[in-house]
């Protein structure tokens, strides 16, 4: 009974913190994301990226009657459990208005179905790829800025075709995002009239890949489309084929996105034979060159996956908030769909004031993010913008959008 | 929303996640503290019964193995049976290890069924996981669905508490402590030690597939990372130790204190300024590990020791042989 | 009642015991005796089921029971105690006498729950038997003492105390005196007289002390270097030379 009391009293310290903490004048808004877990690293820039935003908001004139915005970090470990947890602070204890991540798809899914959806908090995940989440029965509280599995799978499938092969091997790494844009990939693939000469899956951290890659290697394929991350597989699989003579041309998702593939497997090696497509925008695009600038500034590489999603996520829920008038949950989701377009004047990363300045005077603005142009469907998706890296004359990444 | 509200929502959502938390601390005390089993694979038999369940009770999809719609109650119970049947055949193999053997054994078995988790993905839709799981009252209003969800979970507690509880009172229990004790005089009274590390063993298992469907149905969705160590099985076993291993009362509440910790003190972290608290979201599991290392050191017997029951004299006449 | 045939166990290169024949009369106290490391300890373990003979057989009232699990030679009433106490440290002392009686149904764990009354019933006939065994040990006060908090004499009565649960006919004690003071040792040589006049039991005891053999014992078996050496009463015994030899020429080391 006395370690109940105590635990009583410790409870009852926190809330009192959290309550004296409620500074006057400041919007919470939930970041959450896998700080800790499998993609600690990635999530790291994601939330720079975040942060970055939320500057740019407060430096300029803040939200609203001058308010600041806070995000309140919340750690979701990649882990549905954790996730759960996660949003269950954020919503009930932070108060937050609105919620930006979390990283992972199966933490998405978890936080969504079991917390946000019923509280009726709107959630806008910047990496979260899962095409299963666009099916949750969401009440149109569930968007997310970065394309499902699904768009980036078909386009690399058109990228393929388009290059004039006809047959492909299929590896991908066993996680949650490369089986899911390999499962796309195949698809699409076969529906635009090619064929997959073999498809299986691996696991990660494996000393080599011979076997598996002897066995893809059968019945002629001309190239291997490789869905895994660079660090954990991805490297082995293409120094294996190489020094085996067993595949020659390579196709990759943005897993396989790093210098130290070129550092490790050498630039003549690669050099016409590695085709990476990112969900990464138009790096000649207005509105990257004005989040690149400020990311950079603030001390980060902003090529890091997802940074620019992160970026806009924070972006976008500031315009969101901005446009409902007042920190209220419930019209979040409405203003989240109008500030993102297609209507409306066109806002770029960093414009906060121009932005501000038209939804004062009562117009639409359409803020076109540093990772592409934020048109959600009705789902509350993105298309996404691609963009391909071939390893160019000089011996670095070269960078091309995919049209 | 006021703040009071909020705070009554998240100290529901903590009991719920510390009562799952309390039943799969249940089930390793009858494997750990009862019997002296150190499974360390908890996970893998936490992951099947939450899968069980979740393909069982989901509605029709082309994603996994089933959507077969049935009630809550059958999921249940195919949880815990499969798991049972499992845990039986992992036990014909390992249990014959000895303790630390046994220990590595089982974390190949929940890393073998994390695997076919992952793999299989007609059954299980591999590490998308099964999505859309429905919540036992979850179309009842606000608060009233996370109340009974709660109600729920801790009748659950307290139906395998008293079910444990009464086992280990029981000569059962007497001759599990006994093979925990001191196995060669276990024999030596005549018990088939195997036999009894067997129900031990089975039984534990099934308890944490309870706690698994519970979970599954409480996230709503479940993937791979459900057999993840870190949650899964290593938290359980710093519950167990802080609560006090052969304890029930102290199992269920190292499960509670453990999830407080654990949760709460991310209120406390996530005030700091962003870079602090992203390092500082590495500090909690440090914590649980430091906590773990102190109560090893300092109070190996856990915050509520083992008692044995003592039985009532007898109140017949002294009389000799 | 008991007649071992030819009994070998091996430990890698080690003979623990070799070719080892003797036989244990019902209703007698068998004395065990030989220098450290003659196999005696060996011998008890393989009559209690412990450790499988490499080669032989062991005889037990018409039946070759060589290789059974422990669990089996106590259900056929052979009872061994150890030399170093094992007790059930974390369990009362009362507790370590309750659960020896086999075929208890509380040991289902569903009787406990659906049949509790069957199982209450029964607890209470077992636990008049665990008093009345510790009130013939003289240690009802410690009834409800964590059986590891007991001195090492103690444990060696609740040792003797947990034959008495069962319907023993064979009893194999190993070593009943050995680190017992000299008072507590005639005490438990009245206790073993009094078992076999009471309830019948056989015993076979391993024992150094030879006051106690001597006391109790007839025959007598010397077992040296893995083999019978020699049998007869402990006069007879006691006047070979042969014995004396194995003993001041001795084994390395005990062998329990």
């Amino acid at each position: 009974m006395k370690i109940l009391k105590k635990l009583a009293i410790t409870a009852s310290a926190i809330a009192m913190m959290s309550v004296g903490a409620q500074a006057a004048g400041e919007i919470k808004v939930g970041s959450a994301g896998g700080v800790t877990g499998p993609i600690a690293e990635l999530v790291a820039a994601i939330v720079k990226g975040r942060q970055v935003a939320v500057d740019h908001v407060n430096s300029s004139g803040g939200l609203l009657g001058g308010d600041t915005m806070k995000l309140v970090i919340a750690d979701s470990a990649c882990d549905p459990k954790a996730a759960v947890d996660a949003g269950n602070k954020l919503v009930n204890v932070e108060q937050v208005v609105a919620i930006i991540g979390p990283s992972c798809s199966g933490a998405t899914n978890g936080m969504v179905s079991s917390v946000t959806i019923p509280a009726g908090v709107t959630v806008l995940s910047d990496s979260a790829t899962a095409p299963s989440i666009s099916e949750l029965k969401d009440n149109d509280t569930v968007f997310r800025a970065s394309a499902s599995d699904a768009y980036q799978g078909k386009a690399i499938a058109d990228l393929v075709w388009k290059a004039g092969i006809k047959k492909v091997a299929v590896t991908y790494s066993n996680d949650d995002y490369n089986a899911g844009i390999a499962n796309v990939f195949t698809t699409e693939y076969k529906a635009l009239g090619g064929e997959i000469t073999g498809n299986q899956a691996h696991e990660p951290n494996k000393a080599s890949y011979r076997s598996e890659l002897s066995t893809l290697n059968q019945g002629g394929p001309e190239a291997l489309a490789l869905f895994a991350y660079y660090g954990s597989s991805g490297i082995t699989i293409i120094k294996n084929s190489l020094e085996n003579g067993l595949f020659g041309k390579f196709y990759a998702a943005d897993g396989m996105f790093d210098n130290s593939v070129i550092g490790q497997i050498g630039a003549d090696n690669l050099k016409g034979n590695l085709w990476i497509t990112q969900a990464a925008s138009d790096t000649e695009d207005a509105s990257y060159k004005a989040f690149a600038e400020a990311y950079k500034a603030a001390g980060g590489d902003p090529e890091a996956p997802y940074a620019a999603h992160g970026y806009d996520v924070a972006f976008l829920m500031a315009l969101a908030i901005e446009k409902a008038g007042s920190a209220d949950r419930s019209k979040i989701s409405a203003a989240l769909r109008a500030v993102a377009g297609p209507e409306g004047e066109v806002v770029r990363p960093g414009e906060w004031e121009k932005a501000k300045k038209l939804i004062a005077e009562g117009k639409d603005v359409n803020y076109e993010g540093a990772a592409g142009i934020n048109d959600f469907d009705k789902n509350g998706d993105v298309t996404g913008l691609f963009s391909v890296n071939i390893v160019g004359d000089d011996g670095t990444w070269s960078r091309s959008m995919l049209k | 929303m006021d703040a009071f509200y909020g705070y009554m929502l998240y100290g529901i959502s903590l009991a719920t996640m510390g009562g799952i938390y309390a039943v799969l601390t249940l089930g390793l005390n009858v494997q750990w503290g009862f019997t002296g089993l150190f499974n360390a694979g908890i996970a893998g038999f936490f992951g099947i019964g939450a899968y069980t369940t979740a393909i069982l009770t989901t509605a029709p999809t082309h994603r996994h193995l089933g959507g077969y719609e049935m009630p809550y109650v059958v999921g249940f119970l195919a949880a815990m049976l499969l798991c049972g049947i499992i845990a039986y055949l992992v036990g014909k193999v390992c249990l014959r290890l000895r303790s630390d053997y046994l220990a590595i054994a089982t974390i190949g078995i929940a890393e073998i069924f994390r695997l076919i988790l992952k793999n299989e993905t007609w059954a299980t839709n591999g590490p998308r996981g099964v999505s859309e799981i429905p919540k036992p009252f979850e179309h009842w209003p606000e608060p009233w669905n996370q109340f009974a969800f709660l109600a729920l979970v801790l009748v659950i507690v307290a139906i395998v508490y008293v079910l444990v509880e009464v086992a280990r009172k029981s000569p059962w229990g007497r001759v599990m402590t006994a093979i925990r004790e001191n196995e060669p005089s276990a024999k030596a009274a005549g018990k088939n030690v195997e036999v009894f590390r067997m129900e031990g063993f089975v039984i534990g298992c099934m308890i944490m597939a309870l706690a698994g469907a519970l979970m599954a149905h409480y996230l709503k969705f479940v993937d791979p990372n459900a057999t993840d160590p870190l949650l899964a099985t290593f938290l359980v076993w710093v519950m167990l130790i802080v609560g006090g291993s052969a304890n029930n009362k102290g199992a269920i509440l190292g499960a509670f204190l453990m999830w407080v910790v654990w949760s709460a003190t991310e209120i406390v972290t996530s005030r700091l300024p962003d870079e602090l608290a992203i390092r500082a979201a590495y500090i909690r599991i440090f914590l649980i590990g430091l906590m773990l290392q102190i109560f090893l050191q300092k109070f190996p017997q856990g915050i509520l020791p083992e008692k044995r029951p003592t039985v009532p004299k007898s109140n017949r006449n002294s009389e000799t042989v | 009642m008991l007649r071992v045939e030819g009994l070998s166990k091996q430990f890698g290169g080690l003979h623990a015991v070799r070719d080892c024949s003797f036989t244990i009369e019902e209703g007698t106290i068998t004395g065990l005796i030989g220098p450290n490391g003659a196999g005696k300890t060996t011998t008890f373990n393989m009559i209690a089921g412990e450790l499988a003979p490499t080669s032989g057989r062991i005889i037990y009232q018409g039946e070759d029971i060589a290789g059974l699990p422990t669990h089996q030679m106590f259900h056929r009433g052979i009872v061994r105690t150890f030399q170093i106490p094992h007790e059930f440290g974390k369990m009362t002392v009362l507790e370590n006498l309750m659960v020896v009686p086999p075929a208890q149904p509380g040991e289902h764990i569903f009787n406990n729950w659906i049949n509790p009354r069957a199982v209450r019933a029964r607890e209470e006939e077992v636990r008049d038997k665990a008093e009345t065994a510790l009130e013939f040990l003289s240690i009802s006060h410690l009834r409800d003492e964590r059986a590891g908090n007991l001195s090492g004499g103690q444990k060696k009565l609740l040792e003797l105390g947990r034959t008495m649960m069962t319907d023993a006919k064979l009893v194999l004690l190993d070593e009943p005196g050995a680190g017992v003071n000299p008072t507590l040792v005639l005490k438990i040589i009245d206790m073993i007289a009094q078992l076999k006049a009471e309830r019948g039991y056989t015993f076979c005891i391993i024992e150094h002390d030879m006051d106690l053999i001597a006391s109790l014992c007839d025959p007598v078996i010397v077992l040296a270097e893995g083999t019978v050496l020699t049998e007869g009463t402990m006069g007879e015994v006691r006047s070979n030379p042969e014995v004396l030899d194995a003993y001041l020429g001795g084994g390395e080391e005990d062998d329990e």
